[in-house]
């Protein structure tokens, strides 16, 4: 079930306030090859093979009521003969997606009488280490910005791995665009999964190009050139005040991350399991955004970031025209759905791949950054193997196709994400880009330091961006303050 | 001659009289003044608020600010009143913050009582035990707490946000026993001559001099309770038993980019703070009459 | 001649007078329902946070005891420590005198024989009708350097604002700006305890020739000084926790009290171990030693306000 995707800080301010004292929590690939057809593929990845070994207390699989098809998907476990419940969480409060997640319910009660799913929304992580920690988290929960996290729950035992359901249902991983199951593996077990994926792409205002006589479908064909038409876009007043910028500078962690990523840099190191700020691709990237503060001056890009830049929702500067490209994660495109239903891609606006760091500049291949919020099945609960058969029926094509259509999201299953229900416009440069185009990083892979990492890693950033340290100084700094945190675990 | 003399002395009478009611009603007016002068800082935020419940996304972003909204976005309050369950989270919040209001009204007078009138060695103690209370940070408890209330199986109901008021709540004992003391010493002491127990000096003497306090703790306990968010959240699982904070959550995560328009959030909030105003300003009777009644008798 | 014995009424009493029994026990029946509670909902809660204080405690793991380590590593190890006591300082000893001096002047205000007391009051009441999210919201709107009410106001008269929020330097301000305007609760209760004044002793005072400053230092001042005591000695402690607000604002950057940690409080770094990192046990360590903080500043004010308050009893 998709979420919704606020900027992470909206999304931590809106969540939900405390009363005095208390506390506040917000929390929320293809290879290379030829385009498969969705009905053809969705059948072959749907069925299990022959000798598959179905999960659940008993070993038939049944066929669901009649009339009922789930598209993509197979029971595979028989009604329970005694009720079962099974409580889940998510930490979405939207109305509309309420619904739809309360349809799904109905269907997955249709097809398993005797099993009742007790939705309840708007659960942040905070409630959710609440319950765990008091031995009563719930059934299944799907996260919702806390992705940081995971490694440390993962830790703890608080979830549990899902290698076992995965192998005994044969669910096809390979299905994920390649990298994407990253966010998700720790120490060679795979902890949760993923369901949407929010890519971070270059979104545009072409119309406004004609300021710089550039055409409609311009496309800058490396971040240098994008720098220069940013440049070239920016209108200053007399006193140097930045009144429309031409490149929206990133202003939360993981958009930074999308420009990292941009520059081929790395921020872990799977292999070792070591944090790696200092990595090339890293640190070019920074000062390749230092230089751009520099060239603005950091005074008035800090006064347009709070000023006008600082508007969300439908106060979004560059859908006010005050920015006129930014980087944003997919679900931009919402916000312009909801609120500037008239406006036509490839006129009012543009979503395209974020162009390469040019050769010299960067560190290996260019890559593109995105953000998930995965599911995960808690540890101690009592029918895991329904947790997990609920979590199959939502993976499905039929639901997982037919919610991120509704909600115009970003498919990363292969073999749904060429779909033709999914019809909102920006999806072909997230096609374009899982279909081989451009390589897809998961920033952050699932570590027990992520949270410590993530903040550590903001802290420092905010000090580059505003001149006051060097990116080597402070990315050097946050290596050994993580590599610490990264000890005091193994002691 | 006389007559002229008085009659001239009467005049300067009536001119100085007359200088003097236009002082005062000067001095009245200026009082007026800045009375209203003050109360325009606490007003013009909340007419910006409205301003901005009413505004198109276009007008809510434009430099200069326009205080009147043109076109005016009544759809905004639409949304607002629609899109939750306002009725169903508005009952149970109010049967929350009634149930904390009566309970503490009984609880926090009578420990305070212990903590002023009463003359005990125990009152030293007691009261750093009770300021002790206060000054261990919520995120802490939260977790021992919760576990407490799951094994008594009150997760999901409403006790966890509503019992533990029969047992008091330190900064409203603070606050009544403050008032309690500057009761004079003299009433009590009448009292107690005239036969009373405690507990009738408690319910016939206290109580009814410390209407303003305990106006003020219903009109606090139930803006707290209202804008609660974690308690319900942690313990409050059924949408049924939601309160209005955990419904208006919903309202402010649209699904999306970026949230609501900050025009249909604001009137979310306009809205959200409505019953509060209209209790506020019923308990205002009650304030003004106990004022009237306070004093020596 | 008949010796009469007259008895001392210096002379001692036995040691637990009746009236003194039944003072103790009406003093303990009184107390009767804040003691239960105590033990049950308050009691457990603390002694287990203080145990967990000296253990490694990572949620849902058991507890390891480490001893003091916690507490030695928040004053020698952790770099945020010293900047997260710095923010709550500031926030507390500027902010909670700011927002008396404001509420007894509002509270005055409303005291003043003029009609429309309860339009008056209602409107000075409301800022603090308003839920922390809606406030925050509401105020980094106001304060927003280019689009909100304020900056704009200055730049008509030809100042430049800051960047209020968005500034190291200026976070903090915003922030007790905000919250002076939202004293409502302070005013209230400030206006509860002038309206307890006895109007005689102004009546007296005037008869005297007493001006009104002079009565409102000399009478007004003492008279409300116990609920004075009361909204310093709240603020502090409430002051010291402050949380919400500044988790909503200072998320307007990339870590939690952006800008440059400005906006780190304790009760918001204490959020971040005990929730983000799930260190429970150094968070507890954190809670005990803000405690200890708190508790120590509270006994100043108990202190120092015996010479300024009078009670009439007690």
């Amino acid at each position: 079930m998709s979420t919704p995707r606020l900027s992470r800080r909206q999304l931590l301010r809106l969540a939900g306030a405390g009363a005095a004292g208390s506390l506040i929590a917000a929390c929320g690939g293809a290879p290379q090859g030829a385009e498969p057809t969705p009905a053809s593929e969705a059948t072959a990845v749907a069925q299990p093979t022959v000798n598959a070994t179905p999960v659940g207390p008993t070993a038939t699989a049944i066929p669901l009521p009649q009339g009922e098809t789930i598209e993509g998907f197979t029971s595979l476990m028989a009604n329970p003969s005694e009720q079962i419940k099974l409580v889940y969480w998510w930490g979405n409060n939207y109305e509309p997606a309420l619904q739809f997640t309360n349809e799904i319910i109905a269907r997955f009660s249709n097809a398993y009488p005797n099993v009742i799913v007790e939705p309840v929304a708007g659960q942040n992580c905070d409630a959710f280490i609440t319950a765990a920690a008091a031995g009563t988290p719930p059934d299944l929960f799907h996260t919702w910005d806390c992705v940081e996290r995971m490694g440390a729950w993962a830790r703890r035992n608080v979830i549990i791995p899902l290698d076992d359901y995965i192998a005994r249902s044969k669910f096809p991983l390979d299905d994920y665009a390649p990298g994407i199951m990253d966010t998700c593996r720790m120490d060679g077990k795979i902890w949760g999964m993923v369901d949407t994926a929010g890519v971070f792409l270059l979104w545009t205002r072409p119309q406004i190009f004609a300021d710089i006589g550039k055409p409609v479908d311009a496309v800058p064909q490396n971040t240098d050139e994008m720098w220069q038409w940013a440049r070239e876009l920016t209108r200053t007043d007399a006193s140097g005040g930045i009144e429309r910028l031409g490149l929206r500078m990133p202003n939360w962690l993981w958009e930074y991350f999308a420009w990292i990523a941009v520059f081929g840099g790395e921020i872990w190191d799977v292999n070792a399991g070591e944090p790696t700020p200092d990595h090339p691709g890293v640190l070019a990237a920074l000062n390749d955004l230092v230089d751009q503060v520099r060239l603005y001056g950091a005074e008035n890009l800090q006064r347009w970031s709070s000023g006008i830049g600082a508007g969300e929702g439908a106060q979004n500067p560059w859908l006010a025209g005050n920015a006129v490209m930014q980087v944003g994660g997919d679900w931009t495109g919402q916000a312009i759905f909801d609120f500037f239903p008239d406006w036509k891609f490839g006129e009012q606006y543009n979503a395209v791949a974020p162009p390469p760091a040019p050769e010299g500049k960067r560190a290996g291949e260019s890559a593109i950054a995105w953000w998930s919020w995965p599911w995960v099945i808690p540890a101690g609960t009592r029918n895991p193997d329904w947790s997990w058969e609920l979590l199959r029926f939502y993976l499905s094509t039929e639901f997982q196709v037919n919610v991120h259509a509704k909600f115009k999201e970003m498919l990363v299953r292969k073999s749904m994400m060429n779909d033709e229900r999914l019809g909102h416009p920006w999806i072909k440069a997230g096609r374009d880009i899982v279909n081989g185009q451009r390589k897809l990083t998961t920033m952050m892979p699932m570590n027990p330091v992520a949270a410590e990492y993530s903040n550590l890693l903001g802290e420092a950033i905010d000090g580059v961006i505003r001149l006051n340290r060097t990116p080597e100084e402070a990315m050097a700094q946050v290596k050994t303050e993580t590599m610490q945190k990264l000890s005091e675990l193994k002691g | 001659m006389s007559t002229t003399m008085s009659e001239s002395g009467i005049a300067v009478r009536q001119r100085a009289r007359r200088m003097v009611l236009l002082q005062r009603t000067l001095g009245q007016m200026a009082l007026y003044v800045l009375v209203a002068a003050v109360s325009v800082l606490f007003l013009f935020p909340w007419l910006w608020l409205i301003s901005t419940s009413l505004k198109s996304p276009e007008q809510i972003i434009a430099v200069p600010p326009q205080l009147l909204p043109n076109p005016v976005m009544w759809i905004n309050y639409y949304y607002g009143v629609t899109f939750v369950d306002f009725p169903r989270y508005m009952l149970n919040t109010l049967i929350i913050a009634t149930s904390v209001m009566l309970a503490r009204i009984v609880s926090c007078t009578l420990v305070a009582y212990a903590l002023s009138i009463v003359d005990w060695p125990g009152k030293p103690i007691l009261f750093a035990l009770v300021l002790a209370t206060m000054m261990l940070p919520g995120q802490v408890t939260l977790i021992p707490l919760f576990i407490i209330y799951s094994r008594l199986g009150w997760v999901n109901t409403f006790l966890p946000l509503t019992l533990p008021a029969l047992f008091g709540d330190a900064f409203f004992i603070f606050l009544m026993r403050q008032f309690f003391v500057t009761i004079p010493r003299d009433l009590v002491d009448a009292a107690r001559m005239d036969g009373a127990s405690h507990f009738d000096i408690y319910l016939r003497v206290v109580m009814p001099l410390a209407r303003p306090a305990l106006a003020t703790l219903v009109a606090f306990t139930f803006i707290w309770t209202y804008n609660d968010f974690m308690g319900p959240l942690i313990y409050l699982k059924d949408r049924d038993l939601w309160t209005l904070s955990l419904g208006m959550q919903g309202f402010t995560q649209r699904y999306g980019a970026g949230g609501t328009a900050l025009g249909a959030m604001m009137a979310a909030a306009t809205l959200y703070t409505l019953p509060m105003i209209v209790l506020f300003l019923a308990a205002q009777k009650t304030f003004i009459r106990g004022i009237v009644t306070t004093g020596l008798k | 001649m008949a010796t009469s014995v007259e008895v001392s009424p210096i002379l001692r009493r036995p040691r637990w007078s009746k009236r003194a029994q039944r003072e103790f026990i009406a003093g303990l029946l009184f107390s009767a329902p804040w003691l239960i509670g105590l033990v049950v909902f308050i009691g457990y809660p603390m002694i287990t946070t203080l145990y967990y204080s000296f253990t490694r405690y990572e949620i849902p793991l058991e507890p390891r005891w480490i001893g003091w380590k916690n507490y030695v590593d928040l004053f020698t190890g952790d770099r945020f420590f010293p900047k997260v006591l710095y923010n709550s300082a500031f926030l507390t000893f500027i902010g909670i005198p700011a927002q008396l001096v404001f509420a007894l002047l509002c509270a005055l205000l409303l005291n003043l024989k003029i009609r429309g007391q309860v339009i008056w009051r209602t409107i000075y009441v409301l800022p603090t009708l308003m839920p922390p999210v809606a406030l925050a919201l509401l105020w980094r709107w106001i304060l927003n350097p280019e689009l909100g009410l304020v900056n704009n106001a200055l730049k008509a008269i030809g100042i430049t604002g800051p960047l209020w929020f968005a500034s190291p330097l200026w976070s903090k301000p915003s922030i007790i700006i905000m919250q002076m305007w939202a004293v409502g609760a302070m005013t209230i209760i400030y206006l509860a305890a002038l309206q307890g004044v006895p109007q005689e002793l102004y009546e007296a005072a005037e008869i005297d020739g007493a001006s009104k400053t002079q009565q409102f230092w000399s009478i007004t001042l003492p008279l409300i000084s116990p609920v004075t005591l009361f909204q310093l000695i709240t603020g502090v402690i409430w002051s010291l926790q402050f949380f919400t607000e500044a988790y909503i604002i200072g998320g307007a950057g990339t870590s939690p009290g952006a800008p440059e940690g400005s906006l780190l409080f304790y009760g918001l770094y204490l959020y971040v171990q005990a929730f983000q990192y799930l260190n429970m046990g150094y968070a507890a360590a954190m809670a005990w030693i803000l405690f200890a903080i708190t508790a120590l500043v509270t006994w100043l004010l108990l202190r120092v306000s015996r010479r300024w308050t009078s009670y009439d009893l007690v």
